[in-house]
């Protein structure tokens, strides 16, 4: 008989039992989990995190500070994915895609990291015949079987991609955030997160050197191009004021001299973002705060990224385990 | 058994998957070649760019370059820390 899974609620999982229900299939007599036909071994499922009963919170916090890492990267380099082959030019189609490999190529540095805490943490029972751990934490299993709730990307990356001078303003905004975040970074406590942030500098120094053009050659271009710039600030910028307020895991971090400051943060990026606007001759007129009650890097997301999810994590969910 | 410098010369056929003209030591993506005291090979390699799609088949090519000569068990690691720059790569490499 299998050890029980932890007992701990995690606030990001459906319980078992639920989707048991939904599929119906066959259980395990001794598991009481449904079982694979073809394999007999109950199906994977994300890893739940052991979870601190009192603030229900994950009990690591260095794990949520990596997915809330790893979510940013993979989610931006997924919407920016959705413009390969549909680029304005093939130039920048490719310089587009170039820039989402690079962005998820640093989600997946992430996510093995915080792969391999969680399965020291979790401490998974072993499969008797391959002796390989039954419910492991995989960069795939993160990526693939986690839930919106369970995501901790802020809620600008997730926006739509729009037109391409969305793309570019999301993209400006993103990149400035994420270069002086890795500047910051590079200098962490923890060596893994400082060489994995001094190798994404350099990637995002190049992102932000290409946004910020074409946020002036936008900008400062027709008087259409000029007005979709205008527009996509209005509808970007409200989500700019998340990416600055820290969460639990972040003051945490910064305390322990393996995260960033926030605050820091944000007299750097206005300066940046300042400078580019006012090359672009772009204004801002709309200075909203972030929707009510919404908190992507606690989870609580944007209808999009729901969307987002389905389409991404479909192939995997339908045939879990698939190879080629 | 093997020595240091035999096994750079080997990975020196090691090719980029993508560009197959240029190697992987030229790259510089070869970082160190230990071999320990029980005959163990460690090498240490690092990605050009973080989303470079190419590193587990260059890893598989390195197995297979050692494995056609002789050495069956071998180690690989990725090392992020110092970045790759093109600072890394060697004068031949930049002319191709």
């Amino acid at each position: 008989m299998l050890p029980n899974q932890s007992s701990n609620q995690s606030t990001n999982q459906p319980p078992n039992q639920q989707s048991n229900k939904a599929t119906e299939r066959p259980t395990n007599q001794s598991t009481d989990q449904p079982t694979n036909h073809s394999t007999n071994q109950p199906p994977r499922q994300s890893t739940t995190l052991p979870i601190n009963q009192s603030t229900n919170q994950p009990v690591n916090q260095l794990i949520s500070y990596l997915l809330f890492l790893a979510d940013n990267a993979l989610i931006i380099g997924h919407r920016n994915s959705q413009w390969c082959g549909h680029g304005p030019v093939l130039e920048q189609d490719i310089a587009l895609t170039n820039i989402a490999l690079d962005q998820i190529g640093q989600a997946r540095y992430f996510y093995q990291y915080a792969a391999e805490l969680t399965n020291q943490l979790t401490n998974q029972p072993v499969n008797q015949s391959t002796n390989q751990p039954t419910n492991q934490s995989t960069e795939d299993t993160l990526a693939y079987l986690r839930d919106t709730r369970a995501f901790k990307n802020c809620l600008l990356v997730e926006q739509r991609n729009g037109d391409w001078g969305k793309t570019i303003a999301r993209q400006f905004l993103f990149s400035a955030y994420q270069y002086f975040l890795y500047r910051q970074l590079q200098n962490s406590k923890d060596e893994r997160i400082a060489a994995i942030s001094a190798r994404s500098l350099k990637e995002t120094t190049y992102h932000l050197r290409w946004s910020s053009e074409w946020m002036i050659r936008l900008g400062d271009g027709t008087k259409e191009s000029h007005s979709r710039m205008a527009m996509a600030l209005d509808e970007l910028w409200p989500y700019t004021a998340e990416l600055f307020t820290p969460v639990d895991y972040e003051k945490q971090m910064w305390e322990e001299g393996i995260g960033a400051n926030c605050t820091n943060l944000h007299d750097e990026w206005q300066q940046k973002v300042q400078e580019v606007l006012a090359e672009a001759g772009l204004s801002l007129n709309n200075v909203n705060s972030t929707p009510g009650g919404l908190s992507g890097k606690e989870g609580i997301h944007t209808e999009h990224l729901g969307c987002l999810l389905a389409e991404m994590q479909f192939l995997q969910r339908a045939y879990p385990d698939c190879s080629w | 058994m093997y020595t240091e410098k035999q096994i750079w010369q080997w990975l020196e056929e090691v090719c980029d998957p993508e560009l197959p003209v240029l190697s992987i030591t030229d790259l510089g993506m070869v970082r160190k070649v230990e071999i320990s005291g029980n005959n163990e090979i460690t090498i240490s390699i690092t990605p050009t760019y973080s989303g470079c799609p190419a590193m587990d088949m260059i890893k598989g090519n390195i197995k297979e370059k050692l494995l056609r000569h002789g050495i069956v068990q071998v180690n690989i690691v990725q090392s992020l820390s110092p970045a790759w720059t093109t600072d890394w790569m060697t004068e031949r490499e930049k002319k191709n």
